[in-house]
């Protein structure tokens, strides 16, 4: 019987109990700190924008596009440009917890909320248990940190604008907490362009019901509303402090950005409520997300997990992997999706006492996770942020020929690898390989 | 002796304003307070400032020990929710 417990139920951790399933994996844990699934993706909803469209097709044709298939299916808008940007889709972040949540546990995932791992129990070189707050302990053949790199409040303070009551509720549910960390292994931070620790997460939720009706029908209507600032309140260099580059060009400086989730989406890291008041039709609006929206944002990168291209965490334990933003500079639902994909998988193999599956570069999901750690491993790349959808990582992709939106193309590209369909089918039972 | 702040401070600074002697302030990641200045508001108030202010109960005295004072959710009333599919 092989159990798979994978802590934090953001994207990459919903994504890896998934995979962990169709892997064949009888028992699949999934602890969750707070009081729902997804993290940031409940305030999130970009997919399929540019690079990331052939990423979900690339992770479909490999067998582990469940999830990809559900915000298509809750997409309130498809095919959507907007700034730099193009055939977007954005799933509703107000069916799109529940959607999950659901496709978990009919894929026979045990989803565990307001469980927030507070150690764990090891031998010499793997970990058998992680515990609880309340002490409760939860035994496991392998482990996936899937805790994400933001925070917790200290670390808004001191690199960011202070706690901003976001939607990670660190002071509801607890700080951010990391299994590589308790695992005694060094993490990573971020830096920005100039060096400073850390980014700041870059869009913020707006109550719709607070916004002039005329507005929101355009906006429900085209899905995005791009309406200009008045001159002397607009921001460039705020743009270099984002985590999102690939919305930190001048448009985003110069305009109020908003896209239609459910919610109303703002593309900016902040923006002071009085300004943003001035702003025709938004007399009366209020922050639905961050509620300190006025001030800044999260702050992410906090802490990265050294990792190889399997997502195995390097560095004293066999039975850890990670995925998502623990996995490396990848910013984005779709890049946290394709690496806790990935780890959920290879947290089965291990525990049946397979090879690991490595995805091959010959496919932007395999080429990105082997580049992001090549860059990381660099002083000027743990400067930079990646991926599919904007700045360095889409341009590399088009270089490299490997952007495409037409699904024939990538079907063979994937056939071509002996891969297709890979991550849906069980694994085979080995002979154990790894001692405990 | 002295009141202390644990790490569970979300840097409100809502105690540094209340404190009658000005033994609070903001450090690197949390607040603070200055252990030779602290009265424990005695002769101030009956139940010390920073204490009855803060959002997150993160302040309290020290021969309490903060490692006691780290209430899980669970101690609080709200023990995890678990969900699974009956088949």
């Amino acid at each position: 019987m092989s159990r798979i417990v994978v802590v934090g139920g953001g994207w990459a951790g919903c994504a890896a109990a998934l995979a962990a399933r169709q892997a064949g994996a009888e028992d699949v844990v999934l602890l969750e700190r707070t009081d729902s699934l997804l993290g940031t993706g409940q305030v999130g909803g970009i997919m399929r924008n540019n690079g990331r469209y052939t990423a979900a097709e690339e992770m479909i044709a490999l067998g582990g596009g469940r999830l990809f298939e559900v915000c298509d299916a809750h997409s309130t808008h498809r095919n959507l440009a907007f700034p730099g940007h193009r055939h977007a889709s954005i799933y509703n972040v107000l069916e799109i917890e529940r959607a999950v949540k659901n496709c978990l546990l009919d894929a026979g995932v045990e989803i565990w909320l307001q469980a927030r791992v507070a150690g764990l129990t090891r031998s010499a070189n793997s970990i058998s248990a992680v515990s609880l707050e309340n002490a409760a302990s939860i035994e496991g053949d392998a482990f996936v940190d899937t805790t994400g790199s933001f925070g917790a409040q200290g670390f808004c303070t001191e690199y960011g604008n202070g706690c901003v009551m976001c939607i990670m509720r660190c002071p509801t549910f607890g700080p951010r907490t990391s299994l590589t960390a308790l695992a005694g292994i060094a993490e990573k931070q971020g830096q920005k362009a100039d060096g400073s620790i850390g980014a700041m997460s870059g869009a913020c939720e707006l109550a719709k019901d607070s916004m002039d009706p005329e507005v929101v029908r355009r906006l429900e209507e085209q899905g995005l509303l791009v309406i200009p600032l008045p001159a002397a309140m607009v921001n460039e260099e705020k743009l270099g402090t984002k985590c999102c580059q690939q919305y930190a060009t001048a448009d985003y400086a110069q305009n109020v950005v908003l896209l239609d989730t459910g919610r109303v989406k703002l593309m900016t890291t902040h923006l002071p409520l009085e300004q943003l008041r001035q702003v025709p039709g938004l007399e009366n609006v209020r922050y639905g997300d961050p509620y300190a929206g006025t001030v800044g944002n999260s702050m992410r990168y906090a802490a990265l997990s050294p990792r190889d291209d399997r997502m195995q965490v390097q560095g004293g334990v066999c039975n850890l992997f990670c995925g998502g933003e623990k996995a490396g500079l990848l910013v984005g639902h779709t890049e946290a999706m394709v690496t806790g994909t990935l780890a959920g998988h290879n947290a089965v193999r291990h525990a049946r006492g397979g090879e690991l599956l490595t995805l091959p570069d010959t496919l932007a999901v395999g080429d990105a996770i082997r580049h992001v750690r090549l860059r990381m491993a660099t002083p000027e790349g743990m400067r930079e942020k990646y991926t599919f959808s904007g700045a360095g990582y889409f341009q590399r992709m088009q270089v490299l020929g490997l952007y495409t939106t037409d699904h024939a193309v990538i079907a063979q590209r994937v056939a071509a690898t002996g891969l297709a369909g890979v991550l849906a089918q069980p694994v085979a039972r080995e002979a154990c390989a790894c001692p405990t | 002796m002295s009141y202390m702040i644990s790490c569970e401070c979300i840097n409100c600074s809502a105690c540094e304003y209340e404190c009658p002697v000005r033994a609070i302030g903001a450090g690197p990641s949390q607040y603070a307070i200055d252990a030779s200045t602290c009265v424990e508001c005695d002769g101030y108030f009956t139940v010390p400032r920073c204490k009855s202010v803060c959002p997150v109960g993160a302040c309290g005295p020290t021969r309490e020990g903060y490692l006691f004072k780290m209430q899980s959710l669970a101690q609080r009333g709200a023990p995890p929710l678990v969900l699974r599919r009956v088949l």
